[in-house]
């Protein structure tokens, strides 16, 4: 969550001034709503995480916990989603389908990360998680890779019906253009890692595990890239801008994600994990 | 083919003469219109501009006006003008677009600004504040006129200079066209209506009916960029293209031509 959150703050122009979004927000903005849901849940992670591990909950208040902290969690992926969803400027953006697209995206990206951390965790330290836990992991992967396609396919089946210029460029653009490469890649990537997960004789072995894991984190990255890069550069004014990360941009990059890396691997050490095994 | 050269050029002669009359009329006009303004200062006004196209000859003297006069920096425009290319040979037609910010009655750009610093006056001139912005850019994605720039480098020469006395950072932030607010206040025209040489900017009061821009808007047929958006925008145009409404082009001066047009007249 921390780590999540520090990806905001070289985005901005003027991060000495970010105490503004306290000091004077404005409510209709969005950001501000995923200002409010963000730190909630991120504290909400640090109580739960707490609680859990010093064992201070037994196995029913950590499912009434949940109960709490599942709401937050669809809260942050959908007021994201609303973040671009809301902006009329943007045909390409502006579906009501993207709050549930940014969902069933989320969810299967972060199984992902959760199958891949886990297979390299109990790798590579002595912290051990039962091999059913990973291949539930990937029956929910099953599940979610198909209903993740489905939206994708209704938002590019209403748009190419309707067919009206300003919402059909950008996306044939995404179909046929210059980001077709990415979009088709996309898709193949969930696919393979769908029919891998949907066998549960061929889900149990890790090295399918780790392919579907990686192919899903890859998958759902280009699909962000994807909302992103072309709703942007396709200008509401009909500019077309082309846009290629500098070498700092790409050493901001590379730097938070090896922060991100850093945290993970000192929380393995440092919290008592091993005591969830108990409750499992 | 002769008919037609012939055609245009009286046409531009009868149109650059009719421009010509219209431009002192219209300065005369605002001069009587500003001291009787200034009698009845308390009642508050909103600010419109009409865009008449058919006096238009995309000289680009509006965008370089507004350089001079705001010190923008390179490779950011408050103002400019674009320029279309519509048919063929010798049905061809020149179509010009001058653009600014539309100082919308319902700014998308104030509704999501996280910060408050971008707010609409009570006269209708959506403003922003250098000094609060944090640079987060969202304004721009939510912008349907793409008027908005941020300025990534620190400027080199003297810019900003109504504001830059009380500016905390020279780089870094979002910035806009504010309607000339400091010459308006002391009852001057912005720059771009200034400088325009054909008088196609005519800026003045909307609520008062008797003022130049009302009586246009009442009396012809006018067109706002993107009205479908609901966005409400205080700039009016005469003899807007469709097709140039849409789509057009930043860089001022580059010719936009309209090639699917081509295809089907031939």
């Amino acid at each position: 969550m921390f780590f999540s959150q520090c990806f905001i703050i070289p985005d901005l122009g003027r991060p000495d001034r970010i105490l503004n979004l306290i000091l004077s927000p404005n409510p209709s903005s969005m950001f501000i709503a995923d200002f409010i849901v963000l730190t909630s849940y991120f504290i909400f992670t640090i109580i739960f995480g707490w609680l859990t591990m010093k064992e201070k909950v037994g196995m029913r208040g950590t499912l009434a916990l949940s109960a709490i902290g599942l709401p937050l969690a669809i809260s942050i992926h959908s007021v994201t989603a609303w973040i671009f969803g809301l902006i009329k400027a943007r045909p390409m953006w502006h579906t009501a389908l993207l709050a549930p697209i940014f969902l069933s995206s989320a969810i299967v990206s972060a199984i992902g990360l959760l199958i891949f951390t886990t297979i390299l965790t109990t790798k590579f330290t002595n912290i051990k998680i039962p091999s059913n836990v990973v291949s539930d992991l990937g029956r929910i992967l099953s599940i979610t890779i198909p209903i993740d396609i489905f939206l994708l396919f209704c938002e590019i089946l209403t748009t190419s019906y309707a067919a009206e210029p300003r919402h059909i460029e950008p996306l044939s653009w995404i179909l046929l253009g210059p980001y077709a490469p990415a979009f088709w890649t996309e898709v193949t990537l969930g696919i393979i890692a769908f029919l891998l997960m949907v066998n549960p004789r061929v889900r149990s072995s890790t090295i399918a595990l780790t392919i579907s894991s990686i192919f899903v984190m890859v998958g759902i990255w280009l699909k962000r890239f994807l909302i992103l890069i072309p709703g942007l550069s396709l200008s509401p004014i009909g500019e077309i801008g082309v846009y290629v990360p500098t070498w700092i941009e790409w050493s901001i990059i590379v730097g938070l994600y090896a922060f991100g890396a850093l945290l993970y691997t000192l929380s393995t050490q440092l919290l008592p994990l091993k005591v969830e095994e108990k409750n499992i | 083919m002769s008919d037609f050269k012939l055609l245009s050029r009286r046409k531009f002669l009868t149109k650059a003469g009719s421009a010509l009359i219209a431009t002192s009329i219209a300065s005369l006009a605002t001069t009587a219109k500003t001291s009787s303004q200034e009698s009845q200062q308390l009642g508050v006004k909103e600010w419109c501009m009409v865009i008449d196209l058919r006096r238009c000859i995309g000289c680009q003297a509006c965008f370089a006006a507004c350089k001079s006069e705001n010190g923008v920096p390179l490779g950011i425009e408050y103002t400019w003008v674009e320029t279309h290319e519509k048919g063929k040979y010798p049905n061809i037609k020149l179509l010009f677009l001058p653009r600014l910010c539309n100082h919308c009655d319902k700014p998308p750009c104030v509704q999501v600004c996280p910060v408050k610093a971008t707010w609409k006056r009570e006269d209708g001139v959506v403003m922003q504040d250098i000094n609060k912005c944090i640079g987060c850019r969202y304004c721009m994605a939510a912008c349907p006129y793409g008027v908005r720039s941020f300025t990534w480098e620190e400027p080199s020469g003297a810019w900003f200079e109504p504001w830059m006395e009380k500016a905390t950072a020279k780089h870094g932030f979002v910035v806009k066209c504010h309607g000339c607010y400091h010459r308006v206040e002391k009852g001057l025209k912005p720059a771009c209506v200034e400088a325009c040489v054909g008088g196609a900017r005519i800026f003045g009061d909307f609520k008062d009916p008797n003022s130049e821009v009302r009586k246009l808007i009442d009396s012809l047929s006018t067109t706002r960029l993107k009205a479908y958006l609901g966005t409400e925008p205080m700039v009016f145009y005469i003899g807007l293209d469709e097709k140039v409404a849409e789509l057009g082009r930043k860089a001022p001066g580059a010719i936009i031509v309209h090639e699917e047009e081509e295809e089907e007249e031939e």
